[in-house]
């Protein structure tokens, strides 16, 4: 997937209770295949940052921006070995935003106010963040070692950004095969 | 949900700019809301408004052009409430502008979602604000949460630290340059207030220059228009790297640097045509007003950036960029100049010039200009950086520090950090 500024794919890393040192986190990323670069890990072409970090050192977030279900299944197995839990959240701007809230089956009325909805998907509990003033969406959820072992994460992804026919409805295949 | 998973998914950034207001929760990602820092008092009594059911003593954000009456009603009712960042002690309705355009950004997000406590506020303002206007922030957000809980905590921080901590520079010089003013401000580990510069121009003063060409140019009619004005000046401002050498290369190739600006929207396209050498003259003004070529145009009557006092900071109209920042930086120790001239931040709208490939070496950017300028002056071994997406790099300070601060971390006047308790 080509970058796409509409998108910004977010990783919340929370260590295991007690733990504050981010040392053990980073390490499993690099015995995983990815490298340390200036401002986070590299693969492939691939970059995903380190945007910021809790003061008290038990929190990192990670910015993938737009990368493949793929290459974010990859990265947060390899975070996941260290963590409590991760939080996956996906970012998406104007006309993607109004895609995936349709994809979802919910409207973005641009008259409506910011709410959220709760759904799941693969019986995970998924937060769902519109604002339509901004033209904007936030979906999130929660991936523990259960969840990553079961794929949850490249399923999300596809439900949410689409890039493979599973979980797609007859109208958007028909599109997508039209396209 | 604990406290700081909450704070995690609440904290709500506001760069209070003179110009824009940008604002948004750390959910939106990258890319806050913009709307202009004014507001415009409706005429309640007029026949219009009562058949039109208007309510709304003040109106912000996207709505005010549905409400705009006739020229002579705007120059009453419209109000912008900063000058150069600062909002005056006593100034009952640019604090009421304040107050409208925060609730419309808080309210424009909160959700009406039952497990919604409140937002963590954090605010940017100018390096130079008096603390009156901390405390009359805070009372605002208080105010709000009377008639919805809107903010859970607030904090405030100087608009440069939040550059500083959105590029994790713990050591730098920030230069933060918009609309109305440009502050320039070293920093180590806090902002060095003492040293602070503040210049009583920014991007404004490149639209009045932008004003007199369009005049010169033929478009007398269209250069009362401040947006349009500012869009020229944005498609066509050029920075020069040397000016005279700039206009010279400028007027022996004459269709290298003419371009057409098409007004979207409408049928207006603007063409310098044998003018267009004046391009550059655009950009050089933002960084060097005192250059002798603008002479001529204060001697026509366009407005000089003047040296003003505003409370206990004073605003220099002319200095040239790089002598406000080598003047800050040798108001700080002398072990520590060389790593503040090594981290030089350039941030906010007025450093947001492209340089088309096809000028290189004649158009530089914000960055290269600086730097030449410090050469200049004989300060070698600077770094300049334009920060990305320069215009947001506040907001993204302010929604990074909120996430950082952890929760009962409280607000402490005599530090000026952490987080007020509101709700």
């Amino acid at each position: 997937m080509s970058a796409d500024p509409r998108c910004d794919i977010r990783i919340v890393c929370r260590l295991k209770p007690g733990e504050c040192a981010l040392d053990s986190l980073l390490k499993a990323i690099e015995e995983c295949g990815w490298k340390r670069s200036d401002r986070g890990f590299r693969r492939d072409g691939v970059e995903i940052r380190i945007r910021d970090v809790s003061l008290s050192g038990d929190e990192a977030v990670f910015s993938a921006g737009s990368v493949g279900g793929e290459v974010l299944e990859d990265f947060v197995k390899a975070v996941i070995r260290r963590c409590w839990y991760a939080d996956v959240y996906y970012h998406v701007r104007g006309d993607l935003a109004k895609q995936i809230a349709s994809r979802l089956g919910l409207g973005m009325d641009e008259a409506g106010g910011s709410r959220v909805e709760r759904i799941k998907l693969y019986g995970v509990p998924m937060r769902l963040e519109i604002y339509p003033v901004a033209g904007a969406l936030t979906a999130s959820h929660r991936v523990g070692w259960s969840e990553v072992n079961r794929g949850i994460v490249s399923k999300t992804y596809r439900r949410i950004l689409g890039g493979s026919g599973a979980g797609r409805s007859l109208l958007d295949r028909v599109l997508g095969w039209i396209r | 949900m604990s406290g700081e998973e909450y704070k995690r998914e609440h904290v709500f950034g506001l760069d209070y700019g003179t110009s824009d207001f940008k604002f948004g929760p750390i959910t939106l990602g990258e890319v806050p809301e913009v709307v202009e820092n004014r507001g415009y008092f409706v005429d309640k009594s007029s026949l219009m408004a009562r058949i039109m059911g208007v309510s709304r003593e003040v109106v912000v954000g996207k709505d005010v052009p549905r409400f705009l009456e006739s020229r002579e009603e705007l120059a009453e009712r419209m109000v912008y409430p900063m000058r150069n960042g600062i909002v005056e002690k006593d100034d009952e309705r640019a604090w009421r502008v304040i107050e409208e355009l925060t609730r419309y950004a808080l309210e424009a997000f909160a959700p009406g979602d039952e497990e919604f406590r409140g937002f963590y506020a954090v605010a940017g303002l100018s390096i130079v604000s008096p603390r009156y206007m901390y405390e009359k922030l805070f009372e605002i957000f208080r105010g709000m949460n009377r008639e919805r809980i809107l903010v859970k905590a607030a904090t405030i921080i100087p608009q440069p630290l939040a550059v500083a901590i959105a590029q994790k520079t713990p050591t730098c010089t920030v230069v933060e340059s918009g609309h109305g003013n440009t502050q320039i401000c070293p920093i180590s580990m806090y902002p060095i207030r003492n040293a602070v510069i503040a210049l009583n121009r920014g991007g404004g003063a490149a639209n009045a220059l932008t004003m007199e060409i369009l005049k010169d140019a033929g478009y007398g009619d269209l250069a009362k228009e401040e947006s349009l004005v500012r869009l020229v000046k944005e498609r066509l401002g050029l920075i020069p790297r040397d000016l005279d050498e700039a206009i010279r290369y400028a007027k022996e190739n004459p269709e290298k640097v003419r371009i057409k600006v098409r007004i979207p929207g409408t049928r207006i396209v603007i063409d310098l045509g044998e003018l267009s050498w004046a391009r550059f003259l655009i950009g050089e003004y933002a960084f060097n007003p005192a250059h002798e070529i603008f002479q001529s145009y204060f001697a026509r009557g366009m407005p000089k950036p003047s040296d003003i006092r505003l409370g206990d900071t004073y605003f220099y109209g002319m200095m040239d960029m790089a002598e406000a920042i080598i003047s800050a930086i040798e108001k700080c120790s002398i072990e520590l100049q060389p790593h503040l001239y090594s981290k030089i931040l350039l941030s906010g709208g007025n450093f947001g010039w492209s340089a088309p490939s096809e000028l290189e070496g004649v158009a530089i950017t914000a960055d290269q200009k600086i730097k030449i300028m410090l050469i200049e002056k004989g300060i070698e071994n600077s770094e300049v950086v334009v920060v990305g997406d320069p215009k947001y790099s506040v907001w993204r300070g302010c929604i990074v520090y909120g996430y950082a601060v952890p929760v009962d971390y409280e607000w402490r006047w005599e530090r000026m950090e952490g987080w007020m308790s509101l709700a």
